[in-house]
């Protein structure tokens, strides 16, 4: 049996022998970190299929499962080991290597809109709470007779505090329309914006189960449910939209799956296809409430 | 504390240090105070920050690390532990594997000096996917907070663990089940690593440095 073998260096075909037959890369950086792209895009290089004509071959990685049989678990694989020292290359240069791609990866990643929707998100909270803390101070303070030059810094920060979470709003509401267009359309994009920060990015909020976007938010409220027992939360931020904390109480539960279910093709559309399509499912998910209240007045008669 | 000889981890009224690489002289990774002995300079390795250092204060045993060894670490964060290893694997090299960018910035000025370490922002869920920096290892690390923390280890094992290589597996309790007593937590772990076929050598619990935690050592 014979079994193929890629390293950042060069590609190897083996068998219980040893290596049989090798090429190696060229040793420049500019040439390796191409083949490791090829790599990392789950491409083959010319290298590998040269090495492996008129051969069948056994195949560790997926990505070579049209050249070879795709084995992933053979112990072979771990009892091989090809030291780059042996062929010339330096552990410097794969250090150089690793960082250059680590930087270039995060550098993309840093630059998602997603991570600043979460800070602007997260900095509204904070700036809300520093509104509340102070609201309530000046109330307490209020209540005992204080000349007005006393309390003005508290005043003026606290109408500070609130123009800035209005200018925040404003951003995120900007910057929503144009990241989340669909989730900010069925839920808002205060909200929307809420839960892309509570997933970790809209792609994550995408790949979650409508089960789990009903609740993000709720976390504190599972976790007590999960070690104490009593009732699992029905909802998370998504409570914050009128459509549920305006529905009578027994509804609330019923609507909040509802809700989370279009929110959770909202943000596939979003994160994926791109395509807008927050009116149908708005509508849609209008249809499916009138339709639990034309049953429910069905059941009372 | 445990008894390891480790070359270049050094026991000074009962606190741990690592002796600094030479091109690191006087740069600090996390705040970790320096010494200097005999001209050497030696980092302290603060078991309240750093999993592995409270492992060995609460006695692991037969941990082995030397100055050649090869170490797979996920979950390797802005490089706390990381560093350390790099400290003690002079010739070796330590594949650091961390999944947060944010998290990978700082790492990457950790290991801006440090030639041996290579930074990895990619995730473990796909082992495949750093199938070409990696070579088969001596050691296999793992400190990732999820869920699925003993799926994510045992596929790695498959991938890169050599035949009498050792598995290190730093298990959070709460990560693995809310509901669950912790020490009925790390029994599941256990449990589905030996439906794989894997030896555990040793459970050690991590308090009083962390609550809740404890490692596993494993061997094929
Ligand atoms: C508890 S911290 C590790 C601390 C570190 N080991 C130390 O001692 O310095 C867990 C790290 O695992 C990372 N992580 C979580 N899931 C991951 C994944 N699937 N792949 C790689 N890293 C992951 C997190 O980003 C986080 O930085």
């Amino acid at each position: 049996m014979m079994y193929l073998i890629t390293t950042w260096f060069g590609s190897f075909l083996c068998d219980e022998q040893g290596i049989q037959k090798k090429i190696l890369f060229p040793c420049e950086e500019k040439e390796l970190l191409n083949r490791i792209q090829k790599i990392q895009n789950n491409e083959i290089l010319s290298e590998e299929k040269k090495l492996i004509k008129n051969t069948t071959v056994t195949v560790q990685e997926k990505r070579l499962q049209h050249i070879g049989t795709w084995d992933s678990k053979n112990s072979f694989f771990i009892q091989i080991h090809m030291k780059p020292e042996d062929y010339g290359f330096s552990r410097e240069l794969l250090h150089q290597l690793s960082m250059k791609l680590a930087k270039e990866k995060m550098d993309t990643q840093l630059q998602a809109e997603d991570l600043q929707i979460i800070q602007m998100a997260d900095a509204l909270d904070d700036l809300i709470q520093i509104a509340n803390l102070l609201s309530e101070r000046l109330e307490r303070w209020l209540l005992i007779p204080t000349p007005e030059e006393k309390i003005q810094p508290v005043h003026h920060t606290l109408s500070t505090v609130k123009e800035e979470m209005n200018h925040l709003e404003q951003q995120i509401e900007k910057d929503m329309q144009h990241l989340a267009p669909n989730i900010t359309m069925l839920v808002g994009s205060l909200i929307g914006a809420r839960l892309i920060s509570l997933s970790g990015g809209i792609e994550r909020l995408a790949m979650f189960p409508a089960s789990t976007v009903q609740i993000l938010g709720a976390e504190k409220a599972l976790f007590r449910f999960k070690k104490e027992g009593g009732k699992p939360p029905k909802h998370g931020v998504i409570f914050q939209h009128p459509l549920i904390n305006r529905a009578p109480r027994d509804e609330r539960g019923k609507i909040a799956r509802m809700f989370a279910a279009k929110i959770s093709i909202a943000a596939k559309a979003d994160a994926f296809t791109k395509r807008l399509i927050a009116d149908e499912l708005r509508t849609n998910l209008e249809k499916r409430i009138h339709e639990m209240h034309e049953q429910k007045t069905k059941k009372k008669q | 504390m445990s008894s390891v000889e480790i070359n270049g981890l050094i026991k000074k009224h009962d606190k741990l240090f690592t002796e600094n690489l030479p091109q690191c002289r006087g740069i600090q990774v996390y705040n970790e105070k320096l010494l200097t002995i005999n001209g050497k300079e030696y980092r302290s390795w603060n078991p309240y920050r750093s999993k592995l250092a409270a492992a060995l204060h609460k006695g692991i045993k037969n941990i082995r690390i030397q100055p050649d060894t090869q170490i797979l670490y996920l979950g390797a964060a802005t490089g706390t532990t990381v560093s350390h290893l790099s400290d003690i694997v002079t010739n070796g090299m330590v594949y650091a594997v961390e999944s947060s960018p944010i998290s990978m910035s700082k790492l990457l000025k950790v290991s801006t000096q440090r030639t041996n370490i290579a930074p990895l922002l990619m995730d473990a869920n796909h082992p495949q996917r750093y199938k070409s920096f990696v070579p088969i290892v001596d050691i296999l690390y793992q400190d990732i907070s999820q869920r699925n923390q003993a799926e994510i280890f045992i596929k790695n094992m498959d991938s890169y663990l050599k035949k009498d290589g050792q598995g290190i597996l730093m298990m959070k309790a709460r990560s693995i089940d809310v509901a669950l007593q912790p020490k009925k937590a790390y029994e599941q772990v256990g449990e589905e690593l030996k439906k794989q076929g894997i030896t555990i050598t040793d459970v050690v619990e991590l308090s009083p440095y962390e609550k809740d935690h404890a490692v596993l050592m494993a061997t094929w």
